[in-house]
C-alpha cells in the first residue's frame, strides 16, 4: 500500500512537471472513471462526453492538485461527480430524470472498481475473443455482422463470445478471490 | 450438444441485455447466470477507439517518423468515414495503424497505416470538401487469400482473380469509399516480346513459376496507380516536377499508354490512360523531398497550381501543396525534425 501511494505520488509529480506524462495517469484511471460516469448517465455518448470532460479538467487543474495522501482516484471521482451534477442541471429542463450527482459512496466505489477491473480484463483476453466482445458490446454489433466482418461463421463467433465470457468469469473469480 | 444449447441461450440472453431487457436471468443455470452477470456489466464496456482518441486529445503523441523506411511517395486517401476505412484496411489487408490524430469533432485529421513494407495515409474530408479515393496496386505473397479476405471485409469485386498476361495473378476490389485495390502476386517474369505475343493472342499461356518472388523487383507492397486522362502529359509533369524516371512503358491500342511505371525518389508510381470503367481518378499524395521549397517551385514551373506555399507545419514538417493539370494534389514536405 505504501509503495502504491509512493508510485502514485511520483506519477502525479511527473505529470505536473511534464503534461506528456499524464498518459500514465490516464491509463491507470480511465476505466474506473468511465465505469462511474456510465453507471450514472446510462448513455454511451453522454458517458463519453462526460469522461472526456473529467480528464480534460483534471489535466488543466493538475498543477493545483496537492498531494495529501488522498488517492488521485478520489480527486477524479469528485471532478466526475461535479461534471455529472452540471450535466443534470443543464439537461433537467429538457428531461425529467432522477438526479444522482453525489460523489460515490464506498459500496458504490467497490462496484465501480469491479467493473473497471472487468473492462481491463477484456484487454487481456486472447485477441480473437477480445475482438468479438468489443464488437458485440462496445460497438453493439450483431453476431451476423461480426461474423461477416471477421470472415467466420456465426457459430464460430458465438463460440468465441462464449469462450471470452468464460475466460472473464474465471479471471474475475481470481481477481476477487 | 448440451454446450451448443448453452452457447445459443447465452447469445439470446445477450441480445436481450443489449436491447435493455434483463428477463430470464434468474432462471438460468449457475454457469450461465454468472456469465450473464458479466455480460450485463459489459454492456457498458468503453469503446477502445474512444479511449485511444481521448488519450491522443489529452496527450498528443510525440511527433516522430513512424517508420524507419523512407517512402518518397505516399498515397493519401481522403474519404468521408476514415475510421471505417481504417477498420477495412485492417480487416482486409492486415494493415497496422502507425499513427492517428483526430480533429476536435472526432473525425480523423491524419492517419498512417502500414501494409507490408509500405505506408498509406488517410484522412476524413474537411467540411465542404469532396472525397478523393485512390487506386492502389498491392503486391502480396498470396493474392487468392487476400482477395477473398478483402471481399469478406466488405469490398466488392471489380475484377475476378485472373492470371494476367504480364505475369501477375491479380484480383481487383473496390471498398465502400470508392478506393480501388489491385491485389496481385507476381508469378512469372514475362519478356516484352512475349507480352506482345500474348496480347496478340499468340504467346504462351500465363503460368506460375515457383522460382519467382511474389513482389516484382523494385516494388514494395503498395504502389499508387494513377488513371489519368492525358497520360503523356502526366508523365511529362512527373518528370519535370519531381524528376521521375521511366521504369517501364507498355503501349496499347492506338498508341495510348496501357501501363507505365515511373520512379520518384525511392518509390514507384504506376499510371495508365483512363478508359472505360477505369476513368480518371485524381489522387492525393504526400511527397517527401530534401528541399520542399525547390520541388514546390519546380512543380509550379511544370504547370501545377499552388494550393499553399511551403510553411512550417505544427507536426514537424515543412510543407507546401500543389495541384497538377489532372487534379492530383501533391503535398510536398521536408521533415524538419
Amino acid at each position: 500500500m505504501e509503495t502504491a501511494l509512493t508510485e502514485e505520488r511520483d506519477r502525479i509529480e511527473a505529470a505536473q512537471r511534464d503534461p506528456a506524462r499524464f498518459a500514465d495517469l490516464y491509463e491507470l484511471h480511465f476505466d474506473r472513471i468511465y465505469a462511474f460516469v456510465v453507471s450514472r448517465v446510462r448513455d454511451r455518448s453522454e458517458a463519453q462526453d462526460l469522461t472526456s470532460e473529467v480528464f480534460h479538467q483534471a489535466l488543466a487543474n493538475l498543477k493545483k492538485f496537492e498531494w495529501r495522501g488522498i488517492p488521485f482516484a478520489a480527486w477524479l471521482y469528485r471532478i466526475a461527480a461535479n461534471a455529472i451534477a452540471d450535466h443534470f442541471q443543464r439537461s433537467a429542463r429538457e428531461r425529467d430524470r432522477p438526479v444522482d450527482a453525489a460523489e460515490p459512496a464506498s459500496e458504490e466505489i467497490e462496484r465501480i472498481e469491479q467493473r473497471a477491473t472487468l473492462f481491463r480484463l477484456v484487454e487481456s483476453l486472447p485477441q480473437d475473443q477480445r475482438r468479438v466482445l468489443v464488437m458485440r458490446f462496445a460497438e453493439e454489433r450483431s453476431i451476423r455482422d461480426i461474423a461477416h466482418l471477421l470472415g467466420r461463421s456465426e457459430g464460430a463467433v458465438k463460440q468465441l463470445q462464449w469462450r471470452g465470457l468464460q475466460t472473464l468469469r474465471g479471471r474475475v473469480g481470481q481477481n476477487h478471490g | 450438444m448440451a454446450e451448443q444449447n448453452l452457447i445459443d441461450r447465452l447469445d439470446a440472453a445477450i441480445d436481450a441485455i443489449l436491447a435493455g431487457r434483463r428477463e430470464g436471468l434468474a432462471a438460468a443455470e449457475p454457469e450461465l447466470a454468472a456469465m450473464l452477470v458479466i455480460a450485463g456489466d459489459l454492456r457498458d464496456l468503453p469503446d477502445p477507439d474512444f479511449k485511444a482518441r481521448l488519450k491522443a486529445e489529452l496527450v498528443p503523441p510525440a511527433v516522430e517518423v513512424p517508420m524507419s523506411a523512407v517512402q518518397t511517395v505516399i498515397p493519401y486517401l481522403v474519404v468521408d468515414g476514415a475510421a471505417e476505412l481504417i477498420r477495412f484496411v485492417k480487416d482486409a489487408f492486415g494493415a497496422d495503424e502507425r499513427f492517428k490524430v483526430h480533429r476536435p469533432d472526432g473525425t480523423v485529421m491524419h492517419a498512417e497505416m502500414s501494409i507490408g513494407d509500405s505506408k498509406v495515409e488517410l484522412a476524413d474530408i474537411r467540411e465542404g470538401m469532396h472525397p478523393f479515393p485512390g487506386a492502389i496496386h498491392l503486391y502480396v505473397p498470396d493474392v487468392d487469400a487476400l482477395y477473398e479476405r478483402a471481399l469478406r471485409a466488405g469490398a466488392t469485386s471489380i475484377g475476378p482473380l485472373t492470371d494476367q498476361p504480364y505475369g501477375d495473378r491479380e484480383g481487383s476490389v473496390k471498398d465502400a469509399f470508392g478506393n480501388h485495390w489491385y491485389i496481385a502476386t507476381h508469378q512469372e517474369n514475362v519478356s516484352e516480346e512475349e507480352l506482345m505475343l500474348r496480347f496478340a493472342g499468340k504467346g504462351t499461356k500465363p503460368r506460375r513459376d515457383p522460382s519467382v518472388a511474389p513482389l516484382p523487383e523494385g516494388f514494395g507492397a503498395v504502389t499508387p496507380y494513377l488513371h489519368v486522362a492525358g497520360a503523356e502529359r502526366q508523365i511529362d509533369f512527373l518528370s519535370r516536377a519531381f524528376g521521375a524516371t521511366e521504369v517501364e512503358r507498355t503501349p496499347g491500342p492506338e498508341g495510348r499508354i496501357m501501363h507505365a511505371t515511373f520512379r520518384v525518389g525511392d518509390s514507384l508510381v504506376e499510371l495508365s490512360e483512363a478508359h472505360g470503367q477505369w476513368g480518371p481518378m485524381p489522387m492525393h499524395f504526400h511527397l517527401y523531398v530534401d528541399d520542399a521549397d525547390a520541388v514546390y517551385a519546380r512543380a509550379l514551373r511544370a504547370g501545377a497550381t499552388s494550393i499553399f506555399a511551403p510553411a512550417a507545419m505544427p507536426y514537424g514538417e515543412y510543407m507546401g501543396g500543389v495541384r497538377d493539370a489532372a487534379s492530383n494534389e501533391w503535398y510536398i514536405a521536408t521533415r524538419s525534425s
